[in-house]
């Protein structure tokens, strides 16, 4: 069995108690089982695991015999005859923080010295029933599961014909009109030019049409105008920074980590504007994607690419993370399953993160398949060392830019040197070696003999004077194979380390000590001579590099079996083998080294150095970007999603449901991530090409073909218009990826550019609109509503924005506003657990989670907001003070505001409201310009 | 209609309006037509609301509630028992037992064992349900408070409070149904009381920033921006434009924003009335002690808490800042933090009881996790979701009750196991509702606060 789990002392003990002869079966084993195993069974556990009771938590029966041999999540419940590779007996000792049986209480001494008896005879066992007739074991059905339409390879469906052949625009619109001809409608009427240079110009900048532009546009409307109208708005800088946005609720971006701790992150605005960017120039889509999975892993022309690339892998790195986590490797597993779930629901339009703990319940990924994928970003570096210098607060990975000071990189690989070695030190405190020697610099984790398992009698002595701690032992030469050291190491990170022992040399030493290290890789013996004077400092001697794995086996025995004289044990260094390079220059003793310095600062100094390095790197060229793990590799599945609770290893590969093909040939010491991102963007994976144009028309529409946007699994829904998304999809795979063209197309349809008005029989025949034969009304978003009215009155400002969370401090917790800023919303910061008031109260997409379609909610403290926020007021006021130098103030507020005329009844009510105001003056018209601000004329596109 | 199709969106159907004042008419907020009904519940309930009152940081149950006899008698002693495997071995190798330094007493006529700490609540001892058994998950705050708080030590999960709220909507039509009084902004903030994917109007509505809950601490943008009859015009004549503008087949939003400014304008007036406490006698605001500089925040928050329990509000959360983590300077600490809860706590349950609020109102006191036996540095405690102590009152529960026991040193839970997901079963369940039929469908997938998790511990009800 491949678990590993700890040795269960206790049984030992209770063992001795027991009479009981080898394995026994028959009528004396059936009646111990009956008289004393049953009870207990159905008494404490048949309630979760019993075909009666309807359960089998775990997968696990224990009401039949079938049931314990097969065993549930974990393997077999029961190994007769050996109690300690028995899990029912491992869990219903209770030694296990994560398997405790029964869960609410532990059973007495009786009862488990019962179970532990009935083991030892060989779990005699009369209960026959069949096993399969209780289970539900559901397998997943690959090949069924291929022929779904989202998985299908590209297709080119034809054109279709239609009734009206003068009606269609474009190809799309030959797919729109033969959806309505079948349900027997026709399309609306189009919208007017008002309302479609309107709604346009917010689809494609986010921001509304200058008065200037409707003019023009309502005295010469057609196609050939509207053309070049959407050719300009798709060319102007806006078009990235709405689209962009749109892009970046997908990828959860944000300037802060939420979590547990809310540290700024300062250098994600690179990947934002890497975003906008992209949009712009139209790079395409699937390059896009590519560079976010392994940008920093790809080659590069010059270093502009590059750059870029390693910009745009920051998408892994911005996720939220608990950076206070103690258990490190939970951690590692945490943010992989953070980028994984990510990945799925944001290119693949799948809840991959779903299949954690089991595999899905609706959709065709097995448990397998998480962590066949899992093996990727487990093998990607984003966590590491620490933000503050404490062990439990962890920071991430930040690369320098090429082009930047050379002296970046080389203080960055310092920044993180004092980072381990704070987090070393930190270690070395908890674990007791509290003293050292002056002038000798001290890395890695470091155990005094006092922190060591003595076995046998050890002599304390302080005869030598140059020595680690107090003092050493030795073993009096006595009692020769009986007395044993043993430390139990316990290290901050996974990696190569080198492991050395102190202690004094003389002749009178012994020259053959047997060493075991106990490492991932097993245990090794070494030999070692103490008449040889310790190599490093002169105190430690290296005994080995060895990997180790963060709570893995980490333990150093020095035996004194057939030793030739004394057995000296002074203290056990762990060092990593990346920093011992540095540490040889520090131990050289000269001051102008690199680095050297770091090895001889107290834990108080490290901390304050790394907190001026930290500080120094936030206006520095740097990318968030993450890298390859040293310890790359494939990575063991976890049972029901423990991470302690390791099952097989799985080897890296793709969803079998995308994927028929063999594994990917992953280099070794790679994580395999440029495999996988070719992979993700081939063209064989239709299903990218599905849900990104999928995206582009709900942002269009109000609504996708499918419209889950996010969801393209079981419960997601179907497409209503499944030709047309091949067409789409097809087209945009053949047409390189392009995003503009794409988006161009579907503007210049017939069918964009209808009226959002239903006619009777459209609410009577189709009242959700699902053929399309209308356009749907949208709510402004967060972003536009700011935009807009700055835009209105002149002080939007459209700079490109840069780090605009820099000023906001090491975390972004304290209360933001953006009152006093003008630039475009998109460039101000995005903090987890504290986005800006209006940007939240108008459904901002939550930056913790992939956001394909924002949700209009209405809530009251909208209303209270848009009623009394001051800053809306006083830019109403300043539009009413610009009204003033009109001919008409009230008919130029609406023009500006609504972009239309107002009618001559609009104006007279209009009138009214200002007289009982008191007339035409600032302060009414401020009011009356407000109204406009906040009315759903306004707030809702037509 | 299933609650997924309701999320508002742009592309719901058509809404008429007299639907709309329906909804309106059950509640505020409800507009959004996302929360089930409020006769929605699953069985009769045992209580109308909750009122959460989270000791922020820890507080130690060994020095609280939990009387622990030997680890007195042992203190300074190394560990007799196996510290929890996901800690760190270096961290406990040396460990040592420290007693509590505060003296215990039996309470009331239930014998309920409270420490010196809290000598104004022990004389409730009698209202109190106390479960010493609670087992979470999280080593960390971040982790073990987003537990508390939403079920998931790592994911973005609904917070309880906003699946009360959405599971049965509002009471008051003119006040949020979930409310949190002085929330941090730390260890996930808004996260403890938000919605995640659930409609957004079932998130918190917060009052107070965290622990400075002021005088005037009022709902956001509650102030109105001009006089009252200016904006009264000004409503009516916006709601005229809006008027003319809608029509049919409009998105649903709009009508409900059309509502919304008017429900707004309700809320401006009714809310001031709720949250000024200048109208409260002044016994009553001794009683809960606003007239001591010590419990004068902390007694505010309380207050509240009573007002909006009394308007109607489901799920009250008053916190404390994050003050309870003593790594070190446990005496002074704990005794600075439990005087300035133990009188507001107090008087919060004597003047709900003597409104006859108490019955069915549950109160939840208690901390992300408890405090280790175990010393550190030399005069803290560490982080403790292995075991530790939540009580509750009134709403339908047990009062007198001990129920649970950890170990006799107050490390491991020996007896009846309380997991945090057993917890909220049984919140939700005393309000009505059945955790495992209270689910959400997001990205493909139903939601259950208690994920696949959690029992409901009926030993604890009246």
């Amino acid at each position: 069995m491949s678990l590993a789990r700890p040795h269960l002392p206790l049984f030992g003990f209770l063992l001795s108690i027991f009479v009981s002869g080898p394995l026994a079966n028959g009528t004396e084993g059936f009646a111990f089982f009956e008289e004393k195993v049953r009870p207990v069974l159905s008494t404490y556990c048949y309630d979760c695991h019993s075909e009666e009771a309807g359960k089998q938590k775990g997968g696990l029966l224990l009401d039949r015999k079938e049931g314990w041999q097969t065993g549930g999540d974990s393997g077999p419940a029961i190994i007769p005859g050996d109690l300690e590779e028995s899990i029912l007996l491992h869990s219903i000792s209770w030694l296990d923080d994560n398997l405790q049986m029964p869960p609410k209480r532990k059973l007495g001494p009786a009862e488990i010295g019962i179970l532990q008896q009935w083991v030892k005879m060989g779990a005699p066992d009369p209960r026959d029933q069949e096993l399969h007739k209780a289970l539900r074991k559901n397998f997943i059905d690959y090949e069924t599961a291929r022929k779904g339409w989202s998985v299908q390879p590209h297709r080119n469906p034809p054109v279709p014909e239609n009734m009206h052949s003068e009606w269609p625009a474009n190809g799309i619109d030959h797919f729109i009109l033969s959806a309505i001809e079948s349900a027997e409608l026709t399309p609306v009427a189009d919208a007017s030019p008002e309302e479609l240079i309107r709604r346009t110009s917010f689809d494609l900048t986010g921001l509304p049409p200058t008065t200037e532009q409707v003019a023009s546009f309502v005295k010469s409307p057609g196609q050939q105008h509207f053309a070049q109208l959407v050719d300009e708005m798709i060319a102007s800088p806006q078009f990235g920074e709405k689209w962009g946005r749109h892009w970046l609720d997908v990828v959860r971006y944000a300037d802060s980590n939420g979590g547990d701790r809310n540290f700024t992150y300062h250098h994600a605005w690179r990947f934002r504007n890497y975003v906008i960017d992209s949009f712009n120039k139209d790079r395409p889509y699937h390059e896009m994607v590519r560079q976010h999975i392994a940008g920093d892993l790809l080659p590069a022309a010059n270093d502009t690419q590059r750059s870029e690339q390693l910009i745009a892998s920051s998408f892994l790195s911005l996720g939220p993370k608990m950076l206070t986590e103690r258990d490190k490797e939970k951690l590692y597993l945490d943010t992989a399953d953070e980028q994984i779930d990510t990945i799925g629901r944001a290119f693949l339009g799948l809840a991959i993160g779903c299949a954690r703990c089991h595999d899905h319940k609706f959709d065709p990924i097995s448990q397998e398949d998480y962590y066949a994928m899992t093996g990727f970003f487990r093998s990607t570096q984003v966590i590491l060392g620490t933000q503050n210098g404490c062990v439990n607060v962890a920071s991430w990975v930040e690369q320098a830019l090429p082009g930047a000071d050379k002296s970046l990189a080389e203080k960055v690989a310092r920044s993180e040197l004092v980072m381990r070695l704070a987090v070393d030190s930190s270690f070395r405190q908890k674990a007791g070696g509290k003293m050292s020697l002056d002038g000798l610099p001290f890395g890695g984790v470091l155990y005094d003999e006092t922190d060591a398992q003595l076995i046998g009698d050890w002599t304390p002595s302080t005869l030598t004077k140059y020595r680690f701690g107090e003092q050493y032992i030795h073993d009096d030469r006595k009692a020769k194979g009986k007395k044993r050291v043993v430390f139990r190491g316990s290290l901050p990170e996974s990696g190569e380390y080198e492991v050395r022992l102190a202690y004094s040399s003389h002749q009178s030493r012994a020259q053959n000590i047997p060493i075991v290290v106990h490492s991932k890789h097993g245990r090794k013996i070494v030999e070692l001579n103490q008449r040889k004077t310790p190599s490093v400092g002169d105190l430690f001697e290296p005994i080995g590099q060895f990997y180790f794995e963060k709570g893995g086996a980490c333990s150093v025995t020095i035996e004194t079996t057939g030793t030739d004289g004394y057995v000296i044990v002074d203290g056990l260094q762990f060092i990593a083998v990346k920093d011992m390079a540095s540490e040889k220059l520090a131990l050289s003793g000269e001051q102008d080294i690199p680095n050297g310095d770091l090895y001889r600062m107290s834990e108080k100094e490290l901390k304050s150095e790394l907190a001026k390095l930290l500080k120094s790197f936030r206006k520095e060229p740097l990318a968030m970007a993450p890298r390859d793990a040293e310890d790359s590799g494939d990575i063991h599945l976890r049972v029901r999603g423990e991470v302690s609770q390791p099952g097989p290893v799985i080897p890296r590969n793709f969803l079998k449901v995308l994927h028929n093909g063999p594994k990917p040939q992953i280099p070794e010491g790679s994580s395999g991530r440029v495999e996988f991102a070719d992979w993700l963007t081939g063209p064989g994976n239709a299903l990218l090409d599905r849900v990104m144009v999928n995206r582009i028309w709900h942002h269009l529409f109000g609504r996708g073909i499918v419209k889950t946007v996010d969801n393209f699994g079981k419960l997601g829904a179907e497409p209503t218009h499944p030709g047309l998304l091949d067409y789409l999809a097809f087209r945009f795979r053949n047409e390189g990826g392009s995003v503009k063209s794409l988006i161009r197309e579907i503007v210049l349809s017939r069918s964009y550019q209808l009226s959002s008005q239903p006619t009777a029989s459209h609410l009577e025949k189709d009242p959700q609109n699902a053929t399309f034969a209308r356009q749907n009304r949208r709510r402004l978003t967060s972003e536009e509503i700011r935009d807009s009215v700055l835009f209105l009155t002149g002080h939007l400002s459209l700079e490109k924005g840069k780090a605009t969370s820099l000023s906001y401090g090491i975390d972004l917790d304290k209360p933001m506003s953006f009152s006093k800023n003008t630039l475009r919303t998109v460039y101000l910061p995005v903090a987890r657990n504290n986005l800006v008031a209006e940007m939240e109260l108008f459904d901002s997409a939550n930056p913790d989670l992939v956001t394909g379609a924002r949700p209009t909610t209405t809530v009251p403290t909208q209303a209270l907001y848009l009623l009394n926020n001051q800053d809306l007021l006083k830019r109403a006021r300043e539009l009413a003070e610009q009204s003033m130098h009109s001919r008409d103030p009230t008919a130029w507020l609406y023009s500006k505001i609504l972009n239309r005329k107002a009618t001559r009844s609009e104006l007279g009510r209009a009138n009214s409201f200002l007289t009982e105001l008191g007339g035409e003056q600032p302060a009414s018209l401020g009011h009356f310009a407000h109204l406009l601000l906040i009315s759903n004329e306004f707030l809702f596109l037509k | 209609m299933s609650p997924f199709q309701s999320c508002q969106r742009y592309d719901t159907p058509a809404v008429s309006r007299r639907t709309l004042l329906q909804g309106a008419a059950c509640g505020f907020g409800s507009l959004a037509l996302s929360g089930l009904a409020s006769d929605s519940a699953h069985h009769a309930p045992r209580a109308k609301r909750v009122i959460f009152l989270f000791m922020h940081g820890g507080v130690s149950h060994v020095d609280t509630f939990d009387y622990k006899p030997e680890l007195n008698l042992r203190d300074g002693q190394t560990l007799p028992f196996d510290p929890a495997k996901n800690l760190d071995p270096t961290s406990t190798r040396q460990a040592k037992l420290m007693a509590s330094p505060w003296k215990f007493s039996q309470h009331g006529q239930s014998g309920q064992w409270v420490s010196e700490l809290f000598p104004e609540v022990a004389k409730m001892a009698d209202e109190l349900c106390v479960v010493k058994s609670v087992k979470s998950k999280g080593q960390s705050h971040g982790q073990a408070v987003c537990m508390l708080h939403t079920g998931s030590d790592n994911f973005v999960r609904p917070s309880v409070g906003a699946w009360v709220n959405y599971g049965l909507g509002e009471e008051n039509k003119n006040l949020p149904g979930f409310i949190s009084i002085g929330p941090s902004a730390t260890h996930g903030g808004p996260r403890n009381y938000g919605s995640a994917f659930l409609p957004a109007e079932n998130q918190a509505t917060t009052i107070g920033r965290s622990g400075a809950v002021k005088k005037d601490a009022s709902f956001r943008f509650l102030k109105p921006a001009t006089d009252q009859k200016t904006q009264q015009r000004k409503l009516a004549f916006l709601e005229e434009i809006n008027q003319s503008h809608i029509s049919k087949g409009d998105p649903s939003a709009m009508e409900g924003m059309i509502r919304s400014m008017e429900l707004a304008f309700r809320m401006q007036g009714a809310a001031p009335e709720v949250i000024g406490l200048e109208d409260e006698p002044e016994y009553i605001q001794s009683l809960y002690g606003l007239d001591q500089k010590e419990t004068e925040n902390f007694g505010r928050q309380c207050l509240l808490a009573r007002r909006f329990a009394e308007a109607g509000v489901r799920y009250i959360q008053v916190n404390t800042a994050n003050v309870w983590d003593q790594h070190s300077g446990l005496v002074k600490g704990h005794e600075k933090n439990s005087k300035a809860v133990d009188k507001p706590i107090a008087g919060l349950l004597f003047d709900l009881k003597q409104r006859g609020l108490l019955e069915d109102t549950l109160v939840v006191w208690g901390g992300e996790f408890g405090r280790t036996p175990i010393v550190q540095g030399t005069n803290g405690r560490d982080h403790h979701p292995q075991g530790f102590t939540v009580w509750m009152a009134g709403g339908g529960v047990k009062g007198g009750l001990s129920y649970g026991e950890t170990d006799e040193f107050g490390y491991h839970v020996v007896k009846d196991k309380v997991h945090m997901h057993d917890l909220h079963a049984t919140i939700l369940h005393l309000m009505g509702l059945n955790h495992e039929k209270l689910t959400y469908r997001y990205a493909g997938r139903d939601f259950r606060l208690t994920d696949v998790y959690g029992d409901v511990v009926t030993d604890l009800f009246a």
